[in-house]
Formats: structure tokens, sequence, C-alpha cells
């Protein structure tokens, strides 16, 4: 299978594209023809082709800096790090695409939205529970707190860039996109997302850079989501009455269960908010009530490792899947079934 | 505080109704060896196959599917297939994105857009209120048009601008209050400068693109723009993409 195209590295190397595997808003992503697990990131007509060239080769030659060295440490890679730039071949200059050959998260990932939904839980990770998405959420915190030591800002944190193992192990793409510098040239973040993007940068103009304290509001809504089986921290309908318009909308309305439970509607079978452990409820409502410090993704990484320790974990007499914190008495799993909703079912027959 | 019957799927995500008004009017049955018509059928079954992988549209978008030639039809998931607009149950015809099995097409007759357009309409408002007034947490509607033609009128004589201004009007002041987001994709052989009476800046030639691509083009639309944002700003996000992946589309052909 291929789809005719070829890209060349600045040193000769050629990669013929198997299929297109996946499209964003900047680019899109080809499979590779190499023994290697590989993917190709095509960039068609980025705003500035020239910046755009010199950041990916920048990110190419950090790979071999002691600062980018640690982040990719370990099997399998947490990042989807630029490792050669590439340019189509076989086109004139005015015509060719620049983009980078990077590794295949598939290879060792499964897309990070198959842990927020029950039925696609079931079906690629039957064997996921209340602790694989705390592991989840400490694995994205402690690897955002590693970026954002060394200078790096994700800027686009999103589910859709994220990856995620079955033990709960985190990965992330769409490196090119994130805000760095190469001490002389400082390369912006511009991309933001509905859901994700923080109350500051909310009202700011278009390419308003983000900074650490905004990838942590987005990396606060992916906690929740994770660790409530889903569910974004804003959802709901008004309470007031009035139309419901978007997730950002509550965001700059203050309209979130955590903060001020009479502000929104939500059904009655969504996950309690009571089965957060006290300390992470309060790290939820100082990262989304506007007022203060937010917290910072070590201190998440702090508070979601303590959550793991022994004896912080309880599993429940009616369901092997319904484990939750020691400190909540009873099952908020049962309860929400009981709600008609169960958000971690059990397992498949075969499974079990 | 909470209320009861609004899941959708399995998630608990926003609700994203769209409504695809699909193009079945005579030159949808051209050329003859390789019908265009035959090509959009593979396209949607693929398509609706395809999305249940696909875990961010399946959790949020609810579909209704329109077709107009010299009838304006709309998919009736009860019976399965496509009734006159009149006679379908209004409550039952947006069908989460991954349940949809979508009819087959025929091609014949003219091409009633405007009406089409204005039913749309009706149907998009009405199911927004209905999700707003049941507490779901619903964004604005999506309208996409598929077309290859020029509009025509009940006899078939081709509209002019005048006869288009009226619809586009109301298209143009439904974006404006946020109530839709409408976009026209022009197909093969279209009438480019009559749907742009429609819809000046949402209008997109994908002369060459499959359908099955398009339908991705669009689809992602629903996923990274905001209701917060100007439709304007959604049009020009669809159209840069739009053309990015027509580039795309050619490189990956030219050199097949």
């Amino acid at each position: 299978m291929s789809v005719g195209l070829t890209v060349v590295s600045g040193s000769g190397h050629t990669w013929r594209l198997t299929e297109q595997i996946g499209s964003g808003s900047e680019g899109f992503v080809y499979g590779v023809d190499d023994a290697r697990p590989l993917v190709a990131k095509l960039v068609p007509d980025p705003p500035d082709p020239e910046a755009y060239r010199r950041r990916v080769a920048r990110l190419v030659r950090q790979r071999r800096e002691p600062r980018t060295v640690g982040l990719l440490a370990g099997t399998p890679v947490r990042l989807a790090w630029p490792l050669v730039s590439v340019r189509t071949a076989d086109s004139t200059a005015a015509d060719g695409v620049d983009g980078y050959v990077m590794p295949d998260m598939r290879h060792a990932f499964q897309p990070f939205n198959h842990l927020l939904s029950v039925s696609a839980r079931r079906a690629f990770l039957p064997r996921a529970t209340w602790a694989t998405a705390l592991r989840a959420a400490l694995a994205l915190a402690r690897l955002l707190g590693e970026l954002h030591a060394e200078g790096y800002v994700v800027g686009d944190l999103k589910t859709d860039n994220l990856w995620v193992g079955e033990s709960g192990r985190v990965g992330m793409a769409d490196v090119d996109s994130w805000q760095f510098t190469d001490g002389r040239e400082v390369f912006p973040g511009r991309m933001r997302t509905p859901g994700y993007t923080a109350p500051e940068r909310l009202g700011a103009a278009i390419g308003t850079p983000p900074d650490t304290a905004s990838d942590d509001f987005a990396l606060a809504v992916l906690v929740h989501q994770l660790l409530l089986a889903g569910l974004h921290p804003f959802a709901g309908h008004p309470a007031d009455g009035g139309d419901y318009l978007s997730y950002d909308d509550n965001v700059l309305h203050g309209r979130c269960r955590i903060v001020d439970r009479a502000s929104v509607l939500l059904p009655r079978s969504v996950p309690p908010a009571d089965l957060l452990p006290r300390r992470l409820a309060e790290l939820f409502r100082r990262a989304f009530a506007h007022t203060g410090r937010r917290p910072t993704a070590v201190e998440w990484a702090e508070a979601l490792a303590a959550e793991l320790r022994p004896g912080r974990l309880k599993g429940c007499a009616v369901n092997t899947r319904h484990i939750h914190t020691v400190e909540r008495p009873w099952c908020p799993w049962c309860d929400q079934t009981e709600h008609g909703s169960d958000s971690y079912p059990d397992p498949p027959q075969e499974e079990a | 505080m909470s209320v009861n019957g609004i899941e959708f799927g399995s998630g608990y995500e926003e609700r994203q109704p769209v409504l695809l008004l699909l193009d079945t009017s005579a030159s949808m049955g051209r050329p003859a060896e390789q019908p265009r018509i035959d090509e959009l059928n593979r396209a949607l079954t693929g398509w609706f196959d395809g999305v249940r992988a696909q875990e961010r549209l399946r959790t949020r978008v609810e579909v209704c599917l329109l077709t107009f030639d010299s009838a304006v039809r709309v998919y009736d998931p009860g019976p399965g297939r496509l009734v006159p607009v009149e006679e379908a149950t209004a409550d039952r015809l947006f069908v989460p994105v991954d349940s949809m099995h979508p009819p087959t097409l025929r091609a014949e007759g003219l091409t009633r857009l405007t009406d089409a357009v204005e039913t749309a309409l009706d149907l998009a408002r009405a199911r927004y209120r209905t999700l707003q007034r049941q507490r779901v947490p619903v964004r604005r509607p999506f309208v996409w048009v598929l077309t290859d033609g020029a509009p025509s009128d009940a006899e078939g004589h081709p509209l002019d601008a005048t006869a288009l201004d009226g619809t586009a009007g109301r298209v143009r002041q439904g974006e404006m209050r946020g109530e839709w987001v409408f976009q026209v994709i022009g197909v093969r052989g279209a009438d480019l400068p009559m749907l742009r009476v429609l819809a000046p800046k949402a209008t997109s030639p994908l002369e060459n693109l499959a359908f099955g691509r398009i339908l991705d083009l669009l689809f992602q639309s629903t996923d990274d723009s905001s209701p917060d944002q100007n439709a304007d700003l959604i049009h020009q996000q669809v159209n840069d993409r739009a053309a990015k992946l027509a580039r795309m589309d050619r490189m990956e052909r030219d050199l097949r």
C-alpha cells in the first residue's frame, strides 16, 4: 500500500509513505515504509515556511542535548520527537511540503480518548480501572512537569495529542507545535483548543502565547477527565436557565461543579464529585476557581503519587473493577450505578 | 444539581447536531460510466462505518440526513428510508453518528436547493431549541450542503441571484445570531458563483476530492472549532484546511 509520496531528508535518505493515518488542523500524518515503527508528519503551507523549517531543525538538534535526552529516556519513548527533517521528493522547490519523521506512537500506545468513555474502555482497555486513570494522570503530570522544567511549553495540550498504554503510561505527540527557545530565537506556540484553553487566554487576542500556567490549566482539565471517567470539569447546562453555549463559555462564567455545585445542571448518572480524595478536590478547586495560583504540574504529580501509595486504594465487593479511594467509605461507582450508569462495568466474560 | 434523561452514547460530552444536505439531482448520475452518486453512496457507507473508531465524534455528533432533487426528503430512521419532510417524525430525525445507516441514494430530478436549505434551517432550529429545553449541553448545529449543480426552481429553471437572496439572508442572519454554521461544498461542475450568493465565505470548491475525505474535513471542523467563534472564522478554517487537503491529495495522486 502506498500513496505514491516519497520524502527525503537533508542527507538524502528517502522514505516511501504508505497510507494517511491522521490529519489535524496543521498537518497530515502518514505511515512510513521502514522496518522501524516510524511515521511522517507533513505540514503544507505553514504560516511562515522558513520559520517552520527552522523550528523542526532546532527540535531535531535538541534531541541530542542534555535537557532533551532525559525526556526521551525509557522505553517505550514518551514523546513523538522529530527524528529528522524531511521534504517531499520529486517536487519543485516551490511545490514541496516540509515535515519530519517521528516514532509511531501506535506501536506502544493507544489514543488517549480510549480511556475517556465507557464503550471505548470496554473495547480497547477492558482491564482499566480508576487506578489506571490515576496512574495515567500521574504519568501525564510528571511528563508535563519535566517538560516545563526544561523550558518547553506544550501550548495545545489536549486529548488528541496524547497517547495512553494499558498500564497507564502516557505519551505525547505534536511536539512541533510546542513553544520553546534555542537561546536566540523563540518559537512561539499559537494553537489552542476549545475546552482546554485557560480563561486568561480565552479573552486574549489570537496568537497570545501560552505559558506554563495555561498548560497547568489544561492539565487540570485532563486529570479531571481521567479521574471522573471522561467528565469535563466545565460540563453541564447553565443552572441560571440560559442557553448552553460551550465549555469555554462555562469556563468564562465560572460554571463548574467542583467550584460551585449550583452553577450547572448535570445528569444524575455522572460520576459523583465526592469520589475525589480531599487533597485532589482541593487542587481542582484551585485550578478552576480563577483565584490565586493554579497548581503546577509538579504539585499535581506529588498529590497523585500520594493517592497511589499502598493502602490508599480500595476495591469494591460487588464489582472487581470498582476501585476507589479509601477516604470514601462506600463505593462511588456503585452509587453511580444506582443512578443508571456504571463507568466501570464488569469486563466482558472472556476477559474475566 | 441534576437532571435526568440526557445521556448520549455512554459519554457525558457536548452534543453536536449536524445536518447533511446531499444533492441527488440528475446531474449526480453523471458521468454515465462512473456516476458520482455511486461514489457518494460508497463514501457514505464507508464513512459512517468507519466513524465507530473515532471516539471524539462517536460520543458527540448526531446527524440528520436530507436529500434534494425535485423534492426534499429526510432520512427517517424509523422506517429506515428517505421520506418527504412533512411525513417524518420530527423528534427522531437526528441519529447518533455511529448508528447512522445511510440509505442508497438515486440521482434524478431537479436541484431544489433553496427549499432544502430552508427545510434544514427549520429542523436545525427546532432541534437546537428542543435540546436546550431538555438541558442537554448542545452546541450550535452545523448545516452542510454537498452539491454538484446549479439551484433550480420547481419548474427546473435555474435560479438567479435575486431568487437566492431570501434564503441567503436567512442563512446569514442565523449565523450572526449563533444559531448555526452553514457550509457549502461544491463538487465537480457546481455553479460556484451562484453558491457563493448563498454562502459568500463558506463555499469551498473541492472538485477532485473524494467524498469520504470531504466528510472527514467537515466533521473535523466540528471538533476543533468553538461555538464562541464567529462563523466566518470557522469558514476560514474550513477553507484553509480544504486547500491543504486538496494540495496533499493532488500530490498523492500526481505521484502515484
